[in-house]
C-alpha cells in the first residue's frame, strides 16, 4: 500500500481537493478495514488491518485540513516549511499579527468578551480562506518560496484560532 | 439457550453459535452490565433485582465487599471503603493534589506512579478497586447468561487520556475479562437509541452526571459514528444544582454560612426533594430547623438557570470546535440522572431547537449501547454495518528544544492512527537521544502531561544534523499509545508501550494477576492454553481460506508450498501441544512466515476496495 497520502485515496497530489469525494473513499476504507470488522480473526490480520486504517486516518486528517495539506504538499517536495524567514520579511503582516494579538490580550476588557471573541474568530477565518486561495495559486504555479510564505501566515491564523478557543474556555470558568 | 455444546476435538465450535458478550458502564458513582437478549439490549440485575451497582468497594481483613453493602459502611469505615475511584484511574499523587480536593483516604506514602490507598487488607490501586467492580458485574452476567463471557465492551468518558484508558484495560485484565473494545460513553449512548437506523447528521450527547458535565458532538454518516469533538466542565454537575438550592434555603432561613455537617446534609436533602417535587407541581412548602417557607418554579429557575446556561455555553463552544452549526444537529441524547430535571430538558430543547431523546433511562443508556456494540464485535451480528470511530481527546507530541511541545498527532484525530516524524542530532558525535512523550494542547511542556521518557542509544557517531531519528507514534483502536524510535541510517531501534508515568508496570500487573488467579476458578496455565488454541484456530482458518482464495494468484509455487507445510504443522501442534508457551511460539513462527503474504493480500484488498468503489460510483451515476 502506498504511504503517500494522496495516492492512498487514488488522487493526484495538489492543493485543491474534492473533500466530499475523499470523505466518501475514507468512509468506504474505514468500513472495510477497521479492526472492529475483524471479529474472530487472527491477531496478524487484526494488526495489519489496524496498520492500514491508521495510515488511512492520518492521510485523511492531513488532507482535510488546509494547513496540514499545504505543509504536506511542500514537505513531499522536500521543502522546509518552518517558513520563519519569509514571514519576517513581510512587515505588513507582522504589524497585523501584533494588532490581532493585542486585541486578543485585551479581550477581557471588552463589554461583551464572548461576542468580541466571535468577531475576532470570524475575522481570522476570513483571512485564512483568502490565504488558502493564494497558497493554492502559488503552489500550482510552482512559486514555492511564495507558497512557503503564505503557509506561514496560514499557520499563524490556525494557531490564533486555537488560542481564541482556549480563551473562550477560560472565560467560562 | 445452548444446553450442551459438543464439538469434536480439534475442530473449532460452530462459528454461528451465540457468544456471550456484555457491555459494561464502569461509572464514577454507579456501574452497570447489559447484554443483548433475543435481539434487545437489557441491563442485568443482581439476585435482589437491582440493576445499578454502586461503584464502591470496601476492603476487610479477609476479603472485599462490593456495591450496596460496601456503600452502607462509607460513613463508619471511611478509610477502607473506596468511593468514586474512577477519578483516580491513571493518576498520580501530584494530580490528586492539583484537583484541590481533600482526599478522604489514606494514601500509601513514598511510592511513585498511580495513587495507592492504604486499607486494612494492604495498599490497593484504583485499578484493583475497579477490577473488583468489574468482576462483580462479570459474575452477575455469567450467572444470568449461563456461562463464561466471550468478551466485553467497557465504556470510558470521551476525554479519558492514554493513562486512564490503559488503567481501565488493566482493571479488566485483572478481573479476567476479555476486552473487545474500550468505547466512549457518548458513542455508546447514541448507539443505544439505534441512531444507526436513523437520520444522518450531527448528534449531540448531553451528559450531566452528579459531579461532571460532558458534551460530545458526533457525526453519523453511512453507518459510521464519529466523535467530532468533546467538551464540558469537570467541576460542574447535578450536585451543584442541589447545592445552589440549598444555599438559597439557608439564606432564606437566616442560617449562617458556616453550618454543621449534619445540617448541611439535611439542607441538601430538602433541596433535592424540592427540586424533584417541582417537576410535578408549581410550588412546594419547605421547612428546615424552625424555619418554613415556599419555593416556586420561578425562583427555582432563577437559581438553576445560570448553571444550565454554563452547560449550554460549553455546548456551543464544542459545536464550534467540531466545525458544525446548531442547525446541523439532528438528534440530542440525554445521559446522566440529572437530566431527568424537566427544566434542563426544556433549556436543552430550546438551544438545539429540537426535543432531546430521553425514552431510555439516562442512567442505563450507556450500558445499553455498549451491549449492542459488544454483540456486534463478538460476532453475533455478521453483516451489521454499524462502525464506531473514536478520537484521541488530547494531542500527543514530543519535547523539542527550548522546553516546547511539538505535536505529532492532534487531538480529535480518529483512531487507530499512526504518524512518524524525523528529528536529528544537534551535537557532533552524539550517540544517544532522549525522547520525552507528552500529551496536551499547550506549547510549554510544563503545561503538558508527561507520558513517558526513553532513550535511543547506540546511534553511530556522526556530524550534527546527519543522523535521522524517526519517531513513530501508533495509537490503537482503544486509544493506547506505542512509541518507537529508529535511527534511519544505522537501523538502531527502541520502543516503548507508553504506560509508565502513572500506570502500573508489567511486573506489578503480572503479580496482581497471579494473586487474583490464586483465588480463581480456572488454572492460569489452562486458561492461557485455551487462549492460544483459539488463536491457533483463527490463524489456521484465516490462512487456509487465504491460500485457497489468493494463494495461486499472489504466491510463487515454492512460497505456496512452504505455507501449506507450515499450516499443516500448525494443525498438528494445535491438536497435540499441551504447553501454551510452545503453542504460542509456533503460532508466532507461522504468523511470521505468512506475514508477507498477509501484507500482500491487505494491499490487494485496499486497491480493490478503491477501484471497486470507483466502479460503484460510476454505476451509481448512470
Amino acid at each position: 500500500m502506498s504511504t503517500d497520502y494522496f495516492r492512498i485515496f487514488g488522487l493526484e497530489p495538489g492543493f485543491r481537493i474534492d473533500l466530499p469525494e475523499i470523505t466518501d473513499k475514507y468512509q468506504h476504507l474505514q468500513k472495510q478495514f477497521h479492526p472492529d470488522r475483524y471479529a474472530g480473526k487472527s491477531q496478524q490480520e487484526v494488526r495489519l488491518a489496524m496498520q492500514t486504517v491508521s495510515l488511512v486516518n492520518q492521510a485523511y486528517e492531513t488532507l482535510k485540513s488546509p494547513v496540514a495539506r499545504a505543509e504536506y504538499l511542500l514537505q513531499r517536495r522536500g521543502i522546509d516549511t518552518s517558513g520563519r524567514d519569509a514571514i519576517n520579511r513581510d512587515t505588513d503582516f507582522l504589524m497585523e499579527q501584533m494588532q490581532l494579538r493585542e486585541q486578543l490580550q485585551e479581550i477581557h476588557d471588552a463589554t461583551d468578551p464572548c461576542s468580541a471573541l466571535d468577531q475576532l474568530a470570524r475575522q481570522a477565518r476570513e483571512h485564512s480562506a483568502a490565504l488558502e486561495d493564494s497558497f493554492g495559486a502559488c503552489f500550482t504555479a510552482g512559486r514555492y518560496d511564495q507558497a512557503v510564505g503564505e503557509l506561514a501566515k496560514m499557520q499563524f491564523f490556525a494557531k490564533f484560532l486555537r488560542e481564541i478557543l482556549l480563551r473562550e474556555e477560560e472565560l467560562d470558568h | 439457550m445452548v444446553l450442551l455444546q459438543i464439538s469434536e476435538p480439534g475442530r473449532s465450535p460452530d462459528p454461528h453459535h451465540h457468544r456471550r458478550a456484555v457491555g459494561i458502564d464502569l461509572g464514577t458513582t454507579n456501574s452497570l452490565v447489559a447484554t443483548v437478549r433475543s435481539g434487545s439490549p437489557v441491563t442485568l440485575a443482581n439476585d435482589r433485582g437491582e440493576h445499578l451497582l454502586p461503584s464502591v468497594v470496601r476492603y476487610l481483613s479477609g476479603g472485599v465487599e462490593v456495591g450496596k453493602t460496601a456503600l452502607e459502611h462509607a460513613v463508619d469505615d471511611p478509610l477502607n471503603t473506596l468511593i468514586s475511584v474512577k477519578r483516580y484511574m491513571g493518576r498520580g499523587v501530584e494530580d490528586i493534589a492539583r484537583l484541590g480536593k481533600q482526599l478522604p483516604y489514606e494514601l500509601a506514602a513514598g511510592k511513585p506512579g498511580m495513587v495507592r490507598f492504604r486499607t486494612v487488607s494492604g495498599d490497593v490501586s484504583p485499578v484493583q478497586v475497579s477490577a473488583e467492580i468489574l468482576r462483580t458485574l462479570a459474575e452477575r452476567a455469567e450467572a444470568s447468561l449461563g456461562g463464561s463471557l466471550d468478551g466485553a465492551v467497557i465504556t470510558v468518558p470521551a476525554y479519558f487520556d492514554d493513562a486512564q484508558r490503559q488503567a481501565t484495560k488493566d482493571a479488566a485484565m485483572l478481573a479476567g475479562i476479555k476486552v473487545l473494545r474500550l468505547l466512549s460513553e457518548p458513542t455508546a449512548a447514541a448507539v443505544a437509541y439505534g441512531l444507526d437506523q436513523g437520520d444522518e447528521g450531527v448528534i449531540a450527547v448531553y451528559d450531566l452526571g452528579g459531579g461532571t458535565f460532558d458534551i460530545s458532538v458526533l457525526r453519523f454518516s453511512r453507518g459510521i459514528f464519529e466523535v467530532l469533538a468533546t467538551g464540558g466542565d469537570s467541576a460542574l454537575g447535578g450536585d451543584d444544582l442541589d447545592r445552589c438550592i440549598a444555599e438559597w434555603i439557608a439564606d432564606q432561613a437566616g442560617l449562617s454560612t458556616d453550618l454543621a455537617p449534619a445540617l448541611q446534609r439535611n439542607l441538601l436533602r430538602v433541596a433535592c426533594r424540592a427540586k424533584e417535587q417541582l417537576s410535578e407541581s408549581d410550588e412546594v412548602a419547605l421547612s428546615v430547623e424552625d424555619w418554613s417557607g415556599r419555593l416556586d418554579r420561578e425562583i427555582l429557575y432563577s437559581l438553576v438557570d445560570p448553571l444550565i446556561d454554563k452547560t449550554l455555553r460549553a455546548c456551543r463552544r464544542t459545536l464550534r470546535d467540531a466545525g458544525v452549526e446548531t442547525a446541523d444537529v439532528v438528534n440530542v441524547v440525554l445521559v446522566g440522572g440529572s437530566t431527568r430535571m424537566p427544566r434542563i430538558r426544556q433549556q436543552v430543547a430550546a438551544m438545539f431547537a429540537r426535543e432531546p431523546l430521553a425514552s431510555i433511562d439516562p442512567d442505563r443508556v450507556v450500558a445499553i449501547g455498549a451491549a449492542r456494540q459488544a454483540d456486534v464485535l463478538v460476532g453475533n451480528k455478521p453483516g451489521d454495518e454499524m462502525l464506531l470511530l473514536d478520537v484521541i481527546p488530547l494531542s500527543l507530541g514530543l519535547e523539542t528544544m527550548g522546553g516546547l511541545m511539538e505535536k505529532i498527532i492532534h487531538r480529535n484525530t480518529t483512531i487507530p492512527v499512526s504518524k512518524a516524524q524525523e528529528f536529528t542530532t544537534f551535537r557532533d558525535g552524539q550517540t544517544a537521544m532522549a525522547i520525552h512523550v507528552l500529551q496536551g494542547e499547550r506549547e510549554l511542556i510544563s503545561n503538558c502531561r508527561s507520558l513517558a521518557r526513553f532513550e535511543l542509544r547506540g546511534i553511530p557517531p556522526m556530524t550534527a544534523g546527519v543522523a535521522k531519528v524517526r519517531v513513530s507514534f501508533q495509537v490503537d483502536a482503544d486509544g493506547l499509545l506505542n512509541v518507537s524510535a529508529r535511527e534511519v541510517n544505522s537501523g538502531v531501534e527502541t520502543g516503548i508501550q507508553v504506560k509508565p508515568s502513572y500506570g502500573l508496570d508489567d511486573g506489578e500487573i503480572s503479580r496482581m494477576l497471579q494473586d487474583s488467579f490464586a483465588h480463581a476458578r480456572e488454572d492460569m496455565k489452562l486458561r492461557a492454553l485455551k487462549e492460544q488454541q483459539v488463536e491457533a484456530d483463527r490463524l489456521i482458518e484465516d490462512l487456509a481460506a487465504a491460500l485457497t482464495r489468493d494463494g495461486e494468484r499472489l504466491l510463487s509455487e515454492a512460497e505456496y508450498h512452504c505455507l501449506e507445510v507450515a499450516l499443516s504443522e500448525l494443525r498438528k501442534y494445535r491438536q497435540d501441544c499441551e504447553d501454551y508457551r510452545e503453542l504460542q511460539r509456533h503460532i508466532e513462527s507461522v504468523a511470521n512466515a505468512s506475514e508477507t503474504f498477509a501484507a500482500l493480500r491487505m494491499d490487494d484488498a485496499v486497491s480493490r476496495a478503491l477501484s471497486g468503489h470507483r466502479l460503484e460510483e460510476f454505476e451509481g451515476r448512470q
